[in-house]
């Protein structure tokens, strides 16, 4: 014990980043990290719903919004340096935290567990895992262009038809299957993840955690509705090509 | 609820030594009263083995009215048997009915490894609370009775915490097999007194160090925990133990 004590002190320095990396490896510090990168993706998500809700004012709106956002490189790269590095930290993290837990019990119960929990809590990995997958298609999709439908031209001002190539892909009712589940899962992944990571990071009040715990559920289930509103649109007609 | 005897069928999980693989046995057990608490039916089950010459289940128990935290079994799923604020030894017989069949395991964990039968080594949390949870306390004449004030409000969240009896339910409950309930409680209880406030950092830090060394799983904040203890210690602690040790990275 000891032993293992005095390997990890000697294993980095004393300096300020030196134990802020041991923090971080801790089971503690861990979860702050996947709390901030949390938190840094939500706030990201938000973000991005509000963009796509413009597709329902229209077209023009939606092409400007897509234009500005390819037009303005300290926005666009700074988002995506925040996502290259932020997503990557939350994925390992949670990488190795489940590798902790599965090692934490090595044998299993008979019974399973009855102790309560929330089935979205408990389900973390999997919505995670999901929504993952999701995360990679979209990416091929929308911004690699790889698969999918795609517009044949461009539009007059050399810009993309980023409306047309979404509406184009709704109207493929596997795509927007896939989409609506990955916002579901990606809702109740949320739900468990805004209360958690107010918890992880120390914040608690008598008042405020079951009020977070509200926000959590609210905006987990609002953000998939409001991106699920889009496919489902676009399926019924009320978001025109 | 009747005074009818029952018959129950009761599995228990076997397990000669610490180094040898068990399974889990299934036993008829008559003669149950309903009034009798769950340890008194083990107790039962035993007097029946011991009769037909067989071994006795060994298991954990000491005061039986639900202080010490000695009692340590997984009741059909449940550490404790699943009602609120209850211990294994204060679950009572007439919850079950006639017939029924029973599933008992030890806590589970790598942290808890099984001695035999039920009984796990849960030495784990003593070091835990050796490597930082007391006072250092200087020699000199004792204080005077209530010399310190201490706000209503801050005795009380200490008492919260101060009410675990560190059983290790927390651990068995958990997804994670995470101590981190049993850890933050025996921290926040002496965090929220002046007595306890000058070593509040370092004593995070110290016990966090050593729960990570013995093996415990993460936090996911699922409240499994919270749900079981037999002392009802809310998650808030966690949460505490959290700011501390977040804190503490910028006391440095």
């Amino acid at each position: 014990m000891a032993d293992a004590m005095e390997l990890k002190r000697g294993s980095t320095g004393p300096t300020l980043f030196g134990s802020l990396v041991k923090f971080m490896s801790s089971s503690v510090g861990s979860k702050v990290v996947m709390a901030v990168t949390g938190l840094g993706l939500c706030a990201f998500i938000m973000g991005h719903m509000a963009g796509n809700l413009l597709a329902f004012v229209g077209r023009d709106a939606f092409n400007h919004y897509a234009a500005t956002l390819k037009g303005t490189p300290l926005l666009l790269w700074g988002t995506r340096l925040a996502l290259l590095i932020g997503f990557p930290l939350h994925i390992w993290t949670a990488v190795r935290t489940v590798q902790l837990n599965r090692a934490a019990r090595p044998v299993a119960y008979a019974v399973p567990s009855k102790a309560p929990a929330r089935a979205a809590a408990k389900t973390m990995m999997l919505s995670g895992a999901v929504v993952l997958a999701y995360f990679a298609y979209h990416l091929a999709h929308f911004t690699l262009h790889l698969t999918g439908p795609q517009p044949a031209t461009l539009l007059a001002d050399g810009h993309y038809d980023a409306y047309s190539m979404m509406v184009m892909g709704f109207q493929q009712p596997l795509i927007a299957i896939f989409y609506v589940t990955a916002m579901v899962l990606l809702a109740a992944h949320i739900s468990h993840g805004i209360y958690s990571l107010f918890q992880h990071l120390g914040f608690w009040g008598a008042k405020w955690t079951p009020f977070l715990k509200n926000v959590a559920l609210v905006l987990g289930y609002g953000l998939c509705a409001g991106f699920a509103s889009i496919p489902l649109s676009v399926l019924l007609g009320l978001i025109k090509p | 609820m009747s005074d009818k005897l029952m018959k129950l069928k009761v599995n228990v999980w076997r397990q000669t030594n610490k180094d040898q693989s068990g399974e889990m046995k299934g036993y008829v057990v008559e003669n149950v009263d309903p009034h009798m608490s769950f340890l008194e039916m083990m107790d039962t089950l035993n007097e029946q083995l011991q009769h037909k010459g067989e071994e006795p289940v060994a298991f954990d128990h000491d005061c039986r009215e639900g202080i010490c935290g000695m009692c340590s079994m997984v009741i059909n799923g449940i550490p404790h048997g699943g009602h609120k604020g209850v211990t294994a030894c204060q679950l009572h017989m007439r919850h079950f009915n006639d017939g029924d069949e029973i599933f008992v395991e030890p806590w589970r964990a790598k942290a808890f490894p099984v001695l035999r039968d039920l009984v796990v080594d849960r030495s784990a949390l003593d070091r835990i609370v050796a490597s930082g949870g007391y006072v250092s306390v200087n020699t000199g004449g004792a204080p005077d009775a209530n010399c310190l004030p201490i706000p209503k409000k801050e005795a009380d969240l200490s008492m919260d915490a101060a009410a675990c009896i560190g059983c290790g339910a927390c651990v068995a409950a958990c997804k994670n097999a995470s101590a981190m309930l049993f850890v933050a409680a025996k921290a926040s209880h002496l965090a929220h007194l002046p007595q306890g406030e000058p070593e509040r950092y370092v004593r995070a830090q110290n016990m966090a160090q050593q729960m990570d060394a013995e093996g415990f799983g993460t936090c996911s904040n699922l409240s499994q925990c919270e749900a079981v203890c037999p002392k009802e210690i809310p998650v808030r602690v966690i949460a505490e133990f959290n700011s501390d040790l977040i804190k503490a990275q910028f006391k440095g």
